[in-house]
C-alpha cells in the first residue's frame, strides 16, 4: 500500500547519506539484474535496513556497503519500473550475491493489463520490444519491431511503410497509443504507417483484456502501447546515444536522449535522425525505396506539493519515405504487365539516397498535458489533454512540372481529453473510470488539384468507462464496461460536374464489455481467460471514399449505410513456467465478428479515360477470425536455451463462403540464444541464431487478387551482442543480420509483392552508450 | 485539502478555456480543387488525302473518375483510303475547355502514344512527329485502312516509357513501361 508514496519520496530524495564509523569490517557487495533480461540494473536505490544507509548500483548494477558486522542484514532494493524487493543476507558472504528483480508493468499506476501471453518474450535475444530492443532496432519502423512478437505480423507498403496486424487484426481495427495518447493521422490507408518515433520509450507493448478499454479509438480489443519511461531519479545528467548502421540501403540512424531529474523539474530531451538509400534485393536495387526521418521530444516531469504529479511532453515527428518507382501504375494493364516482370520497371544500376516521387511527407506534432493528483497511495484524479496535428502529403508522377505538388494533403487536428479516477480499495480491488472526448478535423489541401477520396470531416466522440480489477498471487480478475457516442460531420464534392458540395451526418453508439480471470492452479501453471464484446463504428474511408485509389488502381466507393462490427472474442491462455528448465505457452482466440466491414472488388468495372478500374465498395459481412499462438522454450544448459514458436491466424468470410484477405499465413520461429558468462567489466553478452519459416498463404481463390500469394520462405538470422562497464556509462556493441542467405522470396502481407522481391541480406552495426 | 482544492481550481479553467474555444460547429465548406492536369476528353481526327473530309472518334467523360459514364463516339471510315491522324486531349470541365495536348507536346520525351488493333482490322498505322531525341511521340499519325474489314483501335498515352527499350520506338507497347495516362477503345469499321 505505501509502494506508491515510497516511490515519489525516492524521487524526491536522494538515498546517500554518510556511512558512520562501526568497529565491524565486512563488505557487503551485492549486483542487482533483471529477472528476466538477467541485464545489470544501473542506479537503483538500496537501503541497509538496520543502518538506513542507502547506496545506489553502479552501472554494471553492483553496490557495496563496506564496515557491516557479521551477521544478518536487511536491504530494500528500488528502481523505477520494478517491483521493490526486500533480501535478507548474513554476512560475511563467499560470493557476489545477485538480487534479482522483476520488472513492473506501470509505475504510479496499474492500470495496464499486459498482453502477457508475450511476457516470457523479454529473454529472446532481438525478439522482445523492451526499450533496449527499441535502441538496437531503432533503424525500423515501431511495427517492424512488434514483429517479434508472436501473433503479430507486419503489413507492408515497399520497405519505409509498416503497420501491425494483431491476432488478424490491423488498420481501422488495431489502436495505437504514443505515450498515453491515442495516436491520430490518416491511418485508413494501407500503405500510411503510424507516425511516431518509438526510440527512448521504455517498451511497446500490445494489450488485451478489460484493460483495452482504457484507451480511445476505435479498436476491437487489440491496443498497441508506446510507453514513456520515468525519467531517472538522480540529479546528475544520464542519457543514451545510440547509433545504428545497416549495410542494406547503407542507412545510418543516430538516437541521443538527455535526462536529468533537476531541482525545478526532471526533463528529458530525446532526438532521432534517420536516413537510408535505396535498398537492394539479392538480385538488383529496390530503386527509389529511400528514406529520412527526423524526430524531437521533449518530456518535463514535476512533483507538486508530493501528491500532484505533472507531465509534459511534446514530440514532432517528420518523415519522408520514398516508395518503389516501378510499383507506381497508372491502370490494371500496367499493373498486370509489372506483375509478369522479373525485375521492376524503372530499376536503376546505381545506388541512391534520392528520395523522388512517388514519395510520401509527414508531419506529426504532439502536444501532452498529464496530470495526476494523489488522494492515497494509487488512488487519484488524473486529467489528460493531447493535441496533435499531423500533416500527410503523398506525391505522384505526375505531368507537368506538378509532381511537386502533392496530389494527396491532408491536415488532421485532434484534441483529446481525459478526466480520470482510479481508486484502490482496502479489498485489493482497483476501480479505473474515466470521461473522454476527443474531436477531429480533417482538412483536404485543394492546391493538390485532385478530387479528395477522402472528405473534410469533423467528428466527435465521448467516452465513459470503467474497470475494475484485482490481482492475487493465486487468481485474478478484471471486468470492464465501456460506453462510447462518435458523431461525424462530413462535406464531400460531387462527382458530377458542375461539382456541389454535399453534406452528411453520421452517429453512432459503441459498446464495449470485457472481463478475465487468471487462475495459477499449481505452481507454475497459470490459465488466463478472456471474452470480450466490442462494437466499432466504420470509419470515414469506409463510409465515404470516393474515388480513384491510385495506389491500388482501383475505384473504391465508401457505403455511408454502414453499421457497427460486434465483435465477441474469446481468448484463453495456458502457461507452464514449472522448472528451470521448460517453459511453454499455448493461446487459442476465436472471434465472430458480425458486420465486418471490408472492400470487396466487384464483378464491374469503371471506364475512364485511363482504362476500366476494378470497382471495389466497403461492404459488411459475418466474418470469424481465429487462431493460435504455440510457444516452447527449452533450457538445455544455463546459459544456452532453444525458443519455438507456431503461429496460426485463419479469417472467413462467412457471408461469402470465402477466406478473408490480408490474414497472415502461418509462421514457424526457432531461435538458439547462447548467453555469455557475466563478468566484472564486460556482461549482458549473448549470441542467438534466428530462424523462421513462413508458409505459402494458401486459402484464398483466384478471384481475389491480382496475383496467386507468393511461396513460402525460409529465413535465417543472427544476433550477437555484448556490454562493456566503464566506471560511468555502459557501452553496448550489437551485430545483426537479417536474411543472412539472401533469399530470394516476396511475402503476401507487402504490397510490394506484385512488382518486387523483399529486401536482401542486411547486416546492421549497432553501437549504444548509455551513461 | 488546500492542494486538493488548487488541483481542481486548475483543472476547472484548464477545461474551460479548452471547451470554450473548441465548440461544435460545422465543417466549412471545402475550396473545390481546380482538377486542372484532368483529362475529360479525347478525340481522334482522321482527315481523308483525297478529299480533304474529316471524321472524328470521341471519347467524353466530363465529371472525371467516377460519376456518370463516359460518352463514345465511334466512326466509320472508307476502305483503301489513306488518313492523316491528330489527337486531341482537354480538359472539358471547365468553361473555357483546357486544352493538354500542349502540356504533352511540351514534354514529349516524356511521353508516348499507342495504337493496338485487333488483329482482323485491316489498318496500318505510323508515326508521324517525334521528341527532341528523334523518338515517336504520336499525336500527330497516319491511318492507311485496307480492304474492308472491322475491330477495335485501342490509343494508350504512356507517361514516362522507356522509349529506348526494344521495339518501342516502332509502337511496340510491351517493354514501354511507364503509368497509362490514357487507354480509350474505339470500334471502327472500313466500309
Amino acid at each position: 500500500m505505501k509502494k506508491g508514496f515510497g516511490i515519489i519520496i525516492i524521487l524526491l530524495t536522494h538515498l546517500v547519506y554518510p556511512s558512520f564509523g562501526q568497529d565491524c569490517d565486512q563488505i557487503l557487495n551485492a549486483k542487482v539484474i533483471d529477472k528476466n533480461t538477467m541485464e545489470a540494473i544501473p542506479f537503483a536505490s538500496v537501503l541497509h535496513v538496520e543502518s538506513g544507509q542507502g547506496s545506489i548500483t553502479e552501472p554494471n548494477g553492483v553496490f557495496h556497503f563496506h564496515d557491516r558486522c557479521p551477521g544478518d542484514h536487511t536491504l530494500i532494493i528500488m528502481h523505477v519500473g520494478y517491483v521493490n524487493d526486500t533480501v535478507r543476507i548474513n554476512i560475511p558472504m563467499d560470493s557476489l550475491l545477485i538480487i534479482k528483480l522483476l520488472a513492473k508493468v506501470e509505475w504510479l499506476e496499474s492500470v495496464d493489463i499486459e498482453g502477457d501471453y508475450h511476457a516470457h518474450d523479454k529473454r529472446y535475444i532481438g525478439g522482445n520490444v523492451e526499450k533496449k530492443s527499441i535502441s538496437l532496432q531503432s533503424n525500423k519502423n515501431m511495427a517492424d519491431m512488434l514483429e517479434s512478437i508472436e501473433g503479430v505480423y507486419v503489413l507492408k507498403t515497399g520497405v519505409g511503410v509498416s503497420k501491425p496486424v494483431i491476432h488478424g487484426m490491423y488498420g481501422n481495427r488495431v489502436t495505437t497509443i504514443n505515450r498515453g495518447i491515442t495516436q491520430s493521422g490518416q491511418q485508413w490507408g494501407n500503405d500510411h504507417g503510424p507516425e511516431l518515433d518509438a526510440f527512448g520509450a521504455e517498451k511497446i507493448k500490445v494489450i488485451k483484456g478489460a484493460g483495452v478499454l482504457a484507451y480511445d479509438g476505435n479498436s476491437l480489443g487489440n491496443v498497441v502501447l508506446i510507453e514513456s519511461r520515468p525519467i531517472a531519479n538522480d540529479s546528475v545528467i544520464h542519457g543514451e546515444v545510440n547509433s545504428v548502421f545497416q549495410s542494406n540501403g547503407l542507412g545510418g540512424t543516430l538516437n541521443a536522449s538527455l535526462e536529468k531529474n533537476a531541482s525545478w523539474a526532471a526533463w528529458r530531451v530525446i532526438g532521432s535522425l534517420k536516413k537510408m538509400g535505396d535498398s537492394n534485393t539479392p538480385d538488383y536495387y529496390l530503386t527509389n525505396t529511400g528514406k529520412s526521418e527526423m524526430n524531437l521530444s521533449l518530456q518535463l516531469n514535476k512533483i507538486l506539493f508530493n501528491k500532484w504529479y505533472n507531465e509534459i511532453y511534446v514530440s514532432t515527428f517528420n518523415t519522408e519515405i520514398a516508395i518503389l518507382r516501378g510499383s507506381h501504375v497508372g491502370n490494371v494493364t500496367d499493373l498486370e504487365e509489372a506483375i509478369g516482370r522479373d525485375v521492376p520497371f524503372f530499376t536503376e544500376d546505381n545506388f541512391s539516397y534520392e528520395i523522388n516521387p512517388p514519395r510520401q511527407k509527414v508531419q506529426h506534432q504532439l502536444i501532452k498535458y498529464e496530470a495526476k493528483y494523489f488522494t492515497k497511495p494509487f488512488s487519484y484524479l488524473s486529467f489528460k489533454y493531447g493535441g496533435q496535428w499531423d500533416k500527410r502529403e503523398e506525391f505522384d508522377v505526375r505531368r507537368g512540372d506538378r509532381s511537386d505538388i502533392p496530389a494527396l494533403g491532408l491536415s488532421l487536428i485532434s484534441h483529446s481529453f481525459d478526466l480520470g479516477y482510479q481508486h484502490h480499495f482496502k479489498s485489493g480491488h482497483t476501480l479505473n473510470t474515466a470521461y473522454q472526448y476527443t474531436t477531429i478535423d480533417n482538412t483536404n489541401d485543394p492546391e493538390t488539384g485532385v478530387l479528395p477520396l477522402i472528405p473534410d470531416y469533423l467528428s466527435w466522440s465521448q467516452s465513459l468507462y470503467a474497470i475494475i480489477e484485482k490481482d492475487k498471487e493465486k487468481w485474478g480478475y478484471d471486468f470492464g464496461v465501456r460506453y462510447n457516442h462518435r458523431s461525424f460531420n462530413i462535406v464531400t464534392i460531387s462527382r458530377d460536374v458542375p461539382r456541389t458540395i454535399e453534406r452528411f451526418d453520421n452517429e453512432y453508439n459503441n459498446i464495449a464489455i470485457s472481463g478475465s480471470i487468471k487462475y495459477v492452479w499449481k505452481p507454475g501453471w497459470t490459465a488466463k481467460l478472456n471474452a470480450s464484446y466490442a462494437q466499432r463504428s466504420p470509419e470515414v474511408n469506409e463510409l465515404y471514399s470516393n474515388g480513384l485509389h491510385q495506389g491500388v488502381a482501383a475505384i473504391e466507393e465508401g457505403n455511408p449505410d454502414l453499421v457497427s462490427e460486434k465483435s465477441f472474442k474469446t481468448l484463453a491462455s495456458i502457461d507452464w513456467n514449472g522448472n528451470e528448465k521448460w517453459h511453454f505457452q499455448f493461446i487459442a482466440y476465436f472471434q465472430p465478428i458480425d458486420n465486418y466491414i471490408f472492400i470487396e472488388p466487384q464483378d464491374e468495372y469503371r471506364l475512364t479515360i485511363r482504362g476500366a478500374y476494378p470497382l471495389y465498395l466497403y461492404k459488411q459481412t459475418k466474418a470469424l477470425i481465429y487462431g493460435s499462438d504455440f510457444s516452447l522454450d527449452y533450457d538445455i544448459k544455463r546459459n544456452f536455451s532453444i525458443q519455438f514458436s507456431y503461429s496460426i491466424v485463419r479469417g472467413e468470410n462467412k457471408g461469402e463462403d470465402l477466406a478473408l484477405i490480408n490474414m497472415p499465413s502461418d509462421r514457424l520461429k526457432l531461435n538458439f540464444t547462447y548467453h555469455l558468462k557475466e563478468g566484472e567489466k564486460w556482461g549482458g553478452g549473448s549470441l542467438a541464431l534466428l530462424s523462421s519459416y513462413t508458409f505459402k498463404q494458401t486459402r484464398l481463390i483466384e478471384e481475389q487478387d491480382f496475383m496467386p500469394p507468393p511461396d513460402a520462405y525460409f529465413l535465417i538470422g543472427f544476433n550477437a551482442g555484448i556490454q562493456r562497464y566503464y566506471s560511468k556509462m555502459i557501452l553496448g556493441l550489437n551485430l545483426r543480420i537479417e536474411n543472412m542467405l539472401n533469399t530470394s522470396y516476396r511475402d503476401y502481407l507487402n504490397r510490394m509483392r506484385y512488382y518486387a522481391d523483399e529486401v536482401g541480406i542486411n547486416v546492421q552495426l549497432g553501437v549504444r552508450l548509455t551513461f | 485539502m488546500k492542494y486538493y482544492s488548487l488541483f481542481f481550481a486548475s483543472l476547472a479553467i484548464i477545461l474551460l478555456t479548452v471547451f470554450s474555444s473548441c465548440d461544435k460547429k460545422e465543417k466549412e465548406d471545402p475550396i473545390i480543387p481546380n482538377e486542372e492536369e484532368l483529362i475529360t476528353s479525347l478525340y481522334y481526327t482522321l482527315v481523308d488525302t483525297l478529299t480533304n473530309d474529316t471524321i472524328v472518334f470521341s471519347f467524353k467523360d466530363i465529371d472525371g473518375d467516377g460519376g456518370n459514364d463516359p460518352v463514345i463516339t465511334n466512326a466509320d471510315l472508307q476502305a483503301n483510303i489513306n488518313y492523316i491522324a491528330f489527337i486531341e486531349l482537354y480538359n472539358e470541365s471547365v468553361d473555357p475547355r483546357e486544352s493538354i495536348s500542349e502540356e504533352v507536346k511540351q514534354e514529349d520525351d516524356h511521353h508516348q502514344f499507342f495504337f493496338i488493333y485487333t488483329p482482323g482490322l485491316n489498318v496500318t498505322i505510323e508515326y508521324a512527329d517525334s521528341d527532341d531525341n528523334g523518338n515517336p511521340l504520336g499525336l500527330e499519325s497516319s491511318l492507311s485502312a485496307g480492304e474492308i474489314s472491322n475491330g477495335e483501335l485501342t490509343i494508350i498515352l504512356r507517361h514516362s516509357p522507356d522509349k529506348n527499350a526494344l521495339g518501342v520506338s516502332d509502337g511496340l507497347i510491351e517493354n514501354a513501361g511507364g503509368e497509362t495516362d490514357i487507354e480509350v477503345t474505339f470500334d471502327i469499321t472500313l466500309l
